[in-house]
C-alpha cells in the first residue's frame, strides 16, 4: 500500500506540473516594433465640418493600393452579435457593423473624419438651412430596384416617427422639411443652422432603406440595401454571411468575395484560431493584442478610438450635489495609472473632447484638476465639509469597467473616500442607468467628430442621456450655441469655455481614451481602423493569396 | 405499466404547465426588458417613442393578460416570434438541437466506455493501484465543475499535444471530419467529468454484485471469470449506471452553457443564456420549455428502462 502511496503522490505531483507550465503571457516583455504593420492609420486632423457655401463636393474614389486581388472570403471573428435588423432602431454598436456593410447613407467620414459624399455626389447649403443633395444616378438596391429620392425621404420621415422608436430621430430633429422636385435631388430644410448636420447623417442609424420593402415587407426581416454587401446567410449564435454585390456603386469594390462574421465570445479561443489560420481577422483588446504582437504570422493595426472612459456622478445625490466634492475626486484621481493598468499603456488621457479631436480639444494642461494634487482635493473636501471623507457606490458593467473602478478605488483611499463597486448584470445596468438610480458609475461613452454629439445630449440639462442630472445654466447656454454657430473661429470658442466649464464642475471625471487593435493574418491587406469603430471600409479590404 | 405511463405522461404536462407560468413571470420581473436592451446606454427615446414600441411588443399589457395571450397562442401552435431575429422560437430552438444532441452523444461514447472499465477495474481488485487512481479521478471529476475539467483540458491537450480547439460548427451530414474535430474538445471535457461519475457507480455498483451467492454459483461452477463478470454481473451492476446516465443525458440534451461558451458552440443552453440577456422573452420561454421538457423526457425513459431491466421492478 505504500508503494502505491508513493507512485500516487509523484502522479499528482507530475500532472500539477503539467498544468502549472503552460505558456505564461509576458506582455511586459514583449518589444513594441511593429514588423508587420500593413497600414497605420493616424486619424488627426478634423477637417471643418460645416461647408458654407456653395462649393461643389467632388466625389471620392477610392484609391486602392499596389494591385488589390479578387475574391476569397475574409473570416472575421466577433465577441458580440448583431440584435436587429432594422438600421433604424438598433443603435448599438454590434448592429451597426452590419448596416455600415449592407445599406448605405448619404454622407460618410473619410478616414481623417471630415464629411465626405456617399449616396449623393454633391449637395450645395443656402442660408445654412437649406440643403440640396444631388443623388448619386443608377444606385441599385440588392432587389434590384433603383434608389431615388422618394426612398430618401421615406427613409428620414420614417426616423423622424415617434412610432418608429428610433434613437436617431434625436439628431434628425433639426429637419423641417424634405422635398423631392425630382428623381435625383433632395431638399431638406432645417429649422435652423446645425453645422453637425451633414455628420449626422452619415451615421448607420440614418440609412437609407426600400420604401417598397418597408412598406410592403417588414424591414426587421428583410435586408435589401445598397451597401457593398448583401446579408447572404445569418445562424444566430454562429455566424453571419455577408455576400459581395456586384452592382455596387463604386466601380471595382468590394474586392472580397464574401465576409463571415463568427461569434465567438471568448478572446483567448479568437486568438487561438488568428494563429492556427482559420480566423483571418478580429479586434482585441489591448491584452490579447500584445499577446498577438508576438506571433510572426499577425498583424496589429491601431488607431485612437473616439470612446472615452468616464467616472459619472449622480448630480441629484449627496455628496455630489456640491460641485467642489466632484472637483476636488477629479484632483484626486490619477489618470495615467488607470491607463497603465486598464489599457497596458496603450491609451490617452483625454478631457471632456478626445485628443484626436484636434481642431476642437484643449490641450490638458488647459485643466488644473488633470494634475493630481491630493491636497487641494482634501482642501475642496473639507470646504465643502467632508473633511472625514465619504463612502459611495460606482456600478460597472463589465470585467474592464470593474478593473478600472478598483483602481479609482484605490486611488481615492488617499483623500479617505471609501468606494463601493457594484458590478451588476447588463439588463439591470441598463435599468439602473435610465433611472438615475445610482450613486456613480463607471462607463464609456461612444465618440464622434462633432463636438455637439460628444456634448449636447450628454451635458445639456434637457439632453437625452443626462442620466445624472447635471444642470449647470452656462453648459446649457454654450451647448445651444456651439450647436447653431456655423462659423469655425466663433464656434470654438465657445466650445473652448465649454470645456474649461465641464472640468470645472465635473459632473464627471473625464479618463482615457483607449486605441482600437484589429489583429489579421499578414495575408489581409487593406485595413483600415476607424476611430469611430465604422467599418464600412472593410469594402476596400482584399486577400492577398 | 399503461397507467403509469399516462400518469406519468400527465404529470409532464402539469410540471411542463407550472414550469412555463414560474419562467414567465420572473423573467419579465428582473429589471430591464427588450427595449431597454436593445437600447443599451446609447440613447434614452422620448416617451411616445417608448410608449409606441412597448404597445408593438405587446410589453404594456399587465402580466397576467401577458401570460394568457401567450398560452393562447401557444395552444394554436404559434410560440412567439424571436425578437432579434424576427423568426419563429421553436425554429431556432430546433435548429440547434442537433448540435446538442450529437454533442450529447459523443460525450456519452466517450464516458462511458471510459468510466464503465474504470470502474470495473476498480471493483476487481480493490485497493490495487488502478482502483486507487480510479477512485482519485472520480473524485476530482466529479469534485470540479466541468468548465473547470474543460479549461484544464484545453491546457493540457494544446500544451503537451498542441491541438487547439476548432471553433464553430459544421454539421456532420455537410463535413463528418471537420464536425467531430470540433466536437472533441468539448465532448473530452463533458465526457471526463461524467466519466468520473460513472466510474464511481459502476464501482460500487460492480463490487456489491460481485458479493452476492450466484457470483460465487457461477465460480463454483467452474466458468472462466471473464465469462462470470460480462454474462452475470455486468447486466445487473449496470442497473443504476443506467439510471444515473439517463439523468445526466436529459442534462446534457438541455445545453452545457458554459462549455457552449468555451468553445463557441451554437447550441441549446447559449440561446437561452442569450435570450435571458438580451430579454428575448418568446425565446426565453420556448428555450427553457424546450430544455425542460427534454430532462423530464428522458427522466421517464429511464425509469422505463430501468423497469425493462430489471425484472423485478413492476410499475402499477
Amino acid at each position: 500500500m505504500r508503494k502505491h502511496v508513493v507512485l500516487l503522490v509523484a502522479l499528482v505531483t507530475l500532472v500539477s506540473l503539467l498544468a502549472g507550465c503552460g505558456p505564461t503571457p509576458t506582455p511586459e516583455t514583449i518589444t513594441k516594433v511593429e514588423t508587420k504593420i500593413v497600414k497605420e492609420v493616424e486619424t488627426k486632423i478634423v477637417k471643418e465640418v460645416e461647408t458654407k457655401v456653395v462649393e461643389k463636393v467632388v466625389t471620392a474614389t477610392p484609391e486602392p493600393t499596389p494591385a488589390p486581388e479578387r475574391g476569397g472570403t475574409l473570416i472575421w471573428a466577433m465577441v458580440d452579435e448583431v440584435l436587429g435588423l432594422d438600421p433604424h432602431t438598433n443603435p448599438l454598436h454590434r448592429s451597426l457593423r452590419l448596416y455600415e456593410l449592407v445599406y448605405s447613407t448619404m454622407t460618410r467620414l473619410g478616414t481623417d473624419l471630415s464629411v465626405q459624399p456617399e449616396l449623393c455626389e454633391s449637395w450645395e447649403i443656402e442660408n445654412d438651412t437649406v440643403y440640396t443633395f444631388h443623388l448619386r444616378q443608377g444606385v441599385k438596391f440588392h432587389n434590384g430596384d433603383e434608389l431615388t429620392s422618394e426612398d430618401v425621404k421615406f427613409s428620414y420621415d420614417r426616423v423622424l416617427d415617434p412610432e418608429t422608436g428610433s434613437p436617431a430621430k434625436s439628431f434628425l430633429d433639426v429637419i423641417d422639411k424634405i422635398e423631392t422636385p425630382d428623381e435625383y435631388t433632395v431638399v431638406i430644410t432645417l429649422t435652423g443652422p446645425n453645422p453637425a448636420f451633414l455628420i449626422n447623417i452619415a451615421h448607420p442609424n440614418a440609412s437609407i432603406v426600400s420604401k417598397r420593402v418597408a412598406t410592403e415587407g417588414d424591414l426587421a426581416r428583410d435586408v435589401v440595401g445598397t451597401g457593398a454587401f448583401k446579408l447572404g446567410e445569418w445562424v444566430p449564435d454562429s455566424y453571419m454571411r455577408l455576400e459581395r454585390n456586384p452592382d455596387f456603386y463604386l466601380e471595382g469594390l468590394p474586392y472580397l468575395d464574401a465576409i463571415e462574421w463568427r461569434v465567438i465570445p471568448d478572446q483567448a479561443t479568437i486568438l487561438a484560431g488568428l494563429r492556427t489560420g482559420e480566423i483571418d481577422v478580429a479586434d482585441l483588446d489591448a491584452k490579447n493584442a500584445q499577446l498577438a504582437r508576438a506571433s510572426k504570422t499577425l498583424a496589429v493595426t491601431t488607431a485612437p478610438r473616439l470612446t472615452y472612459t468616464f467616472l459619472a456622478f449622480n448630480c441629484e445625490r449627496e455628496p455630489f450635489t456640491d460641485p467642489r466634492v466632484r472637483r476636488a475626486l477629479s484632483y484626486a484621481v490619477d489618470r495615467q495609472a488607470t491607463i497603465d493598468a486598464i489599457l497596458l499603456g496603450e491609451g490617452e488621457i483625454t478631457g471632456p473632447l478626445p485628443p484626436s479631436l484636434e481642431q476642437w480639444a484643449l490641450p490638458l494642461s488647459e485643466y488644473p484638476n488633470y494634475t493630481r494634487d491630493l491636497d487641494q482635493a482634501k482642501a475642496l473636501l473639507a470646504e465643502a465639509g467632508y473633511a472625514d471623507g465619504f463612502g459611495f457606490s460606482v456600478m460597472v458593467l463589465g470585467d474592464e469597467a470593474r478593473a478600472r473602478a478598483q483602481v479609482l478605488q484605490d486611488q481615492l483611499k488617499d483623500i479617505g473616500v471609501e468606494v463601493e463597486i457594484e458590478q451588476v448584470e447588463r439588463g439591470l445596468y441598463i435599468d439602473n442607468w435610465k433611472n438615475s438610480n445610482f450613486d456613480s458609475f463607471c462607463g464609456g461613452n461612444s465618440g464622434s467628430p462633432s463636438p455637439d454629439y460628444m456634448l449636447y445630449r450628454t451635458f445639456h440639462s434637457e439632453g437625452g442621456t443626462n442620466v445624472f442630472k447635471f444642470k449647470n445654466d452656462k453648459v446649457d447656454d454654450l451647448l445651444e450655441k456651439g450647436r447653431t454657430t456655423v462659423d469655425y473661429a466663433t464656434r470654438k470658442t465657445y466650445y473652448d469655455e465649454l470645456q474649461r466649464e465641464l472640468v470645472q464642475d465635473a459632473p464627471m471625471v473625464w479618463l482615457s481614451v483607449a486605441n482600437q487593435f484589429r489583429v489579421h493574418q499578414a495575408s489581409v491587406k487593406g485595413v483600415t481602423v476607424m476611430s469611430d469603430t465604422s467599418i464600412v471600409y472593410a469594402r476596400e479590404m482584399w486577400l492577398d493569396k | 405499466m399503461s397507467r403509469y405511463l399516462i400518469r406519468r405522461l400527465l404529470w409532464l404536462l402539469v410540471t411542463l404547465w407550472a414550469l412555463s407560468f414560474l419562467v414567465f413571470v420572473s423573467v419579465r420581473l428582473i429589471p430591464g426588458d427588450t427595449i431597454d436592451l436593445i437600447l443599451g446606454t446609447s440613447s434614452i427615446l422620448a416617451e411616445e417613442q417608448e410608449a409606441a414600441l412597448r404597445a408593438y411588443y405587446g410589453l404594456d399589457k399587465p402580466i397576467l393578460q401577458q401570460y394568457v395571450v401567450w398560452f393562447n397562442s401557444v395552444l394554436h401552435g404559434d410560440m412567439g416570434l424571436s425578437i432579434r431575429t424576427g423568426r419563429p422560437v421553436m425554429s431556432e430552438v430546433l435548429e440547434r438541437f442537433p448540435l446538442t444532441v450529437e454533442l450529447a452523444v459523443v460525450t456519452l461514447a466517450i464516458a462511458l466506455p471510459v468510466g464503465i472499465s474504470l470502474g470495473i477495474a476498480s471493483a476487481l481488485k480493490p485497493n490495487g493501484l488502478v482502483d486507487v487512481l480510479a477512485r482519485l479521478f472520480s473524485l476530482a471529476g466529479m469534485a470540479l465543475p466541468n468548465f473547470v475539467v474543460a479549461i484544464l483540458t484545453i491546457l493540457i491537450l494544446s500544451v503537451v499535444f498542441h491541438w487547439f480547439p476548432a471553433s464553430g460548427f459544421v454539421p456532420f451530414s455537410e463535413d463528418p471530419v471537420q464536425n467531430l474535430r470540433q466536437m472533441f474538445f468539448p465532448a473530452v471535457a463533458l465526457g471526463m467529468s461524467m466519466a468520473a461519475g460513472v466510474a464511481r457507480m459502476t464501482r460500487s455498483s460492480m463490487l456489491e454484485v460481485l458479493r452476492q451467492d450466484y457470483v460465487r454459483t457461477a465460480r463454483s461452477k467452474g466458468l472462466k471469470e471473464d465469462a462470470v463478470i460480462v454474462r452475470h454481473c455486468l447486466k445487473n451492476a449496470l442497473i443504476p449506471v443506467i439510471t444515473l446516465v439517463g439523468i445526466r443525458f436529459g442534462r446534457l440534451l438541455g445545453g452545457t452553457v458554459i462549455i457552449e461558451q468555451i468553445y463557441a458552440l451554437p447550441g441549446v443552453g447559449r440561446l437561452a443564456l442569450y435570450a435571458i440577456y438580451q430579454r428575448d422573452y418568446a425565446m426565453v420561454q420556448s428555450s427553457i420549455l424546450f430544455i425542460a421538457l427534454c430532462y423530464v423526457l428522458m427522466n421517464l425513459i429511464s425509469d422505463l428502462a430501468y423497469a425493462f431491466v430489471d425484472p423485478r421492478i413492476r410499475y402499477t
